[in-house]
């Protein structure tokens, strides 16, 4: 069953070219970036590790779960409401971002909403399904675009046309100190994991995750992927002049007798693909969250056919979309990523303490329970 | 149910219709650019852009592509791009324009501003392939050679490896033309594009390196190979080294190169240059077949003429190989360490440790 759980891992890596990610590392890539991708390896790392560990200690909850049973009410509908705004605003923002790519690169006449409508359609349909469809759908979406991603990993890595001394100049600025900002967007491409706070619904009692060094390897790997490939393509200064860095890094290489010869192509197809998942997935987690916010709620992560809130809730973050889209503008835009990357790096923290808390009273429940029991035989 | 079925399927057949007629435009209501030349125009701050537009032909026969050409001279080259669509009657189209040609009195006055244009508009790819136009763009642009089967594909069949595979030509493509320009420690090198003196294909055998700002050099065909060998590693080219009024010809199947630059307060750049080949052309019975014997006299002699090219470059205060971004990632060095370079650049020496490897002397003895 871990290997669902790896799904999440790797999309979310991949993702983090559409939540600006690699943009906000180069405007620092000579103050501090690339010593902050370091520390963030070794938190990423071990954040994963310990919040994964505490929420198999709790099968089959979600976070939302997790703390109407150990937190009064209030906390509780505190928890579900922060919850629902940050995963439903990481699925605005990749849409959007998508979208405005999609734009640039496929066809500027035309109307950007149009697209947005099309998008955000199909992400309220996926978003609507239960949880379990949903994971399946992970799993079909992640081999049709495993191809895509090594064809243009493997492209990238191998060109001739890499330069490998603006990469090790780049590298070397690691002497510098770390900024908030790099730190809180290094540690996105870590963020795979945190889907458990929905998904620990579908994973039994005495399920092991193992093989968890993928955590820390594959996401290092994109990382160092997302940042230093298109360094090598674009140079150490002129990669900073760049939006949609990494789709102009895909038209810098060349398929001689592909259908197509631009790779920007199968990039965009690629990020199709990616950014419709992460969408239908954080959707459906704020979307949970919502419902969650219900006294009498109950979870059926196996419920067909799924009840018609469903459809209110997720057609509503479809509405926020469009309002977004016509607040946003590149400034405003590059603000709004930002700070959603250190907000979700606070509450990736403040999940991992409710965890931990919930984890030792759980314990202490546990113990005197067992406590009473004895006594009651020995009497 | 199925009248719920039914009622979904007209909603979303009409909300299809909404897409229509917005950017799509029929293919036979396009004119696609195939390359694309930008010139200094008459008077200063002009600039003259020359778009060589396909026509779709039926039948695919070699000398019977057909081509449009159209110039325009504005004082921004949006602006001329703007005004030469009035001048047509179909939309322009430059997702197949693999060719762009700077002229090379734009090249010696400055080409910011066609960069940024470039690099700006979404639709030109950024593996076009950039050259240096001689005289002009427009001039060579004008050129329609006979052995074209698709529109335009002459010169796009010189660079890259699709085609001809020539040790004369280089080849850059516009992503890492720009990326040079602003590189520290890297300079862009273009190829010189010109006509053939028969009026009927192109001639590219020579290669142009420009600083950040302006041209600064042109090498001879002779040294422009000499630099695709060593600085672009290409490996289908022979040498050629005088001997006893005789000369040897020596095809390279395959080159290595690595660089090794001191500190100190002027650097020495050690070039170790690494190639395997089989002699093409050498007199009988040369040197008795003694290889290393060969071998020594090819080392010696590749290391004077590789001496005499970086010489060459250095002195025109251009860095095409790019040492200088070299010494910042071998010594991981900053902005400071970066200054310190450009300032001992023109005194820096190279020392050149070439090891050639013949094979077999080719199929006679």
């Amino acid at each position: 069953m871990s290997r669902y759980f790896y799904y999440h891992v790797l999309y979310v890596g991949l993702i983090n070219i559409m939540i600006f990610v690699p943009w906000t590392l180069f405007q620092n890539r000579f103050h501090g970036a690339v010593s902050a991708m370091a520390i963030a390896i070794v938190i990423g790392t071990i954040m994963a590790w310990t919040t994964t560990s505490l929420f198999l200690r709790f099968p089959e909850m979600a976070l939302s779960d997790i703390v109407k049973a150990y937190f009064p009410r209030g906390i509780a509908l505190i928890v579900n409401v922060i919850g629902a705004i940050i995963w439903g605003f990481a699925g605005i923002l990749v849409v959007y971002a998508y979208s405005s790519t999609i734009q640039q690169f496929f066809n500027p006449d035309m109307n950007p909403y149009l697209f947005l409508l099309l998008m955000t359609a199909a992400g309220v349909w996926g978003a609507t399904r239960c949880s379990r469809t949903i994971q399946f759908a992970h799993e079909v979406l992640m081999l049709l675009c495993t191809p895509l991603i090594l064809m243009i990993l493997f492209k990238a890595i191998f060109s001739p046309w890499l330069d490998w001394d603006a990469i090790r100049v780049s590298l070397g600025y690691v002497r510098t100190r770390p900024s908030l900002n790099s730190l809180s967007a290094a540690l996105f491409v870590f963020a795979g994991y945190n889907t458990l706070v929905i998904f620990n619904r579908l994973i039994p009692a005495n399920t092991k995750i193992r093989q968890r060094w993928i955590i820390p390897v594959f996401c290092s790997f994109f990382l160092f992927v997302s940042f230093f490939i298109p360094i090598g393509f674009h140079g150490t200064v002129g990669v900073a002049d760049y939006l949609y860095v990494w789709s102009i890094t895909s038209d810098s290489m060349i398929m001689q007798y592909g259908f197509v010869y631009r790779v920007l192509y199968v990039f965009l197809l690629l990020y199709t693909a990616l950014s419709l998942m992460f969408t239908m997935n954080t959707w459906h987690t704020a979307m949970e969250f919502i419902k969650a916010c219900h006294p009498r709620y109950t979870p059926q992560p196996d419920q067909y056919p799924v009840k018609a809130v469903n459809w209110w809730i997720t057609i509503s973050f479809a509405v926020l979309t469009f309002a977004y889209a016509a607040w946003a503008n590149d400034q405003r835009n590059q603000l709004t990523y930002q700070s959603w990357l250190i907000v979700r790096s606070i509450s990736e923290v403040v999940v991992l303490l409710i965890l931990v808390w919930c984890f030792f009273v759980s314990r202490r429940k546990r113990r005197s329970s067992i406590r009473q029991q004895t006594a009651a035989q020995n009497s | 149910m199925l009248r719920r079925t039914l009622s979904i399927a007209i909603i979303t057949a009409l909300l299809f219709t909404m897409i229509s007629g917005c950017g799509f435009k029929d293919i036979d209501k396009r004119f696609f650019v195939v390359s694309l030349g930008i010139d200094t125009g008459s008077a200063p701050g002009m600039f003259k852009v020359t778009l060589r537009l396909a026509i779709p032909a039926s039948k695919i026969e070699s000398g019977k592509a057909l081509t449009e050409v159209e110039s325009l001279e504005a004082s921004s080259i949006a602006e001329a791009v703007r005004l030469l669509k009035s001048h047509v009657d179909k939309e322009l189209d430059f997702g197949h324009c693999r060719v762009i040609l700077i002229g090379k009195t734009l090249m010696e006055d400055s080409v910011d501003e066609t960069l940024t244009w470039l690099a700006r508009r979404r639709d030109i790819s950024m593996i076009s392939y950039v050259g240096m136009a001689e005289p002009s763009a427009h001039e060579v642009l004008k050129l329609r050679p006979v052995s074209e089967r698709y529109p335009g594909n002459a010169l796009l069949l010189t660079f890259g490896n699709e085609g001809t595979e020539s040790s004369y030509t280089v080849t850059e493509y516009l992503f890492d033309f720009v990326r040079r320009r602003k590189e520290t420690g890297k300079d862009a090198f273009l190829p010189i594009v010109k006509m053939d003196p028969d009026r009927n294909s192109y001639e590219v055998n020579q290669v142009a390196f420009p600083d950040k700002k302006k041209l600064r050099l042109s090498l001879n065909s002779e040294e422009t190979q000499l630099f695709n060998i060593s600085a672009r590693h290409f490996h289908k080219s022979a040498i050629a080294f005088p001997y006893l009024g005789t000369r040897i010809v020596l095809a390279l199947t395959k080159v290595s190169t690595s660089v090794d630059i001191s500190t100190g307060d002027i650097p020495v750049v050690t070039f170790r240059i690494r190639a395997k080949g089989y002699l093409e052309q050498s007199p009988p019975r040369f040197m008795n077949g003694n290889i290393p014997k060969i071998e020594n006299h090819l080392q010696t002699e590749l290391n004077r003429q590789l001496e005499e090219l970086l010489y060459k470059i250095r002195d025109a205060g251009v860095d095409p190989y790019g040492f200088g971004l070299h010494y910042l990632a071998q010594y991981f060095g900053n902005s400071k360490d970066f200054e310190k370079w450009t300032k001992a650049y023109p005194y820096v020496s190279f020392r050149i440790r070439s090891r050639i490897q013949v094979d077999k002397s080719g199929q006679i003895q």
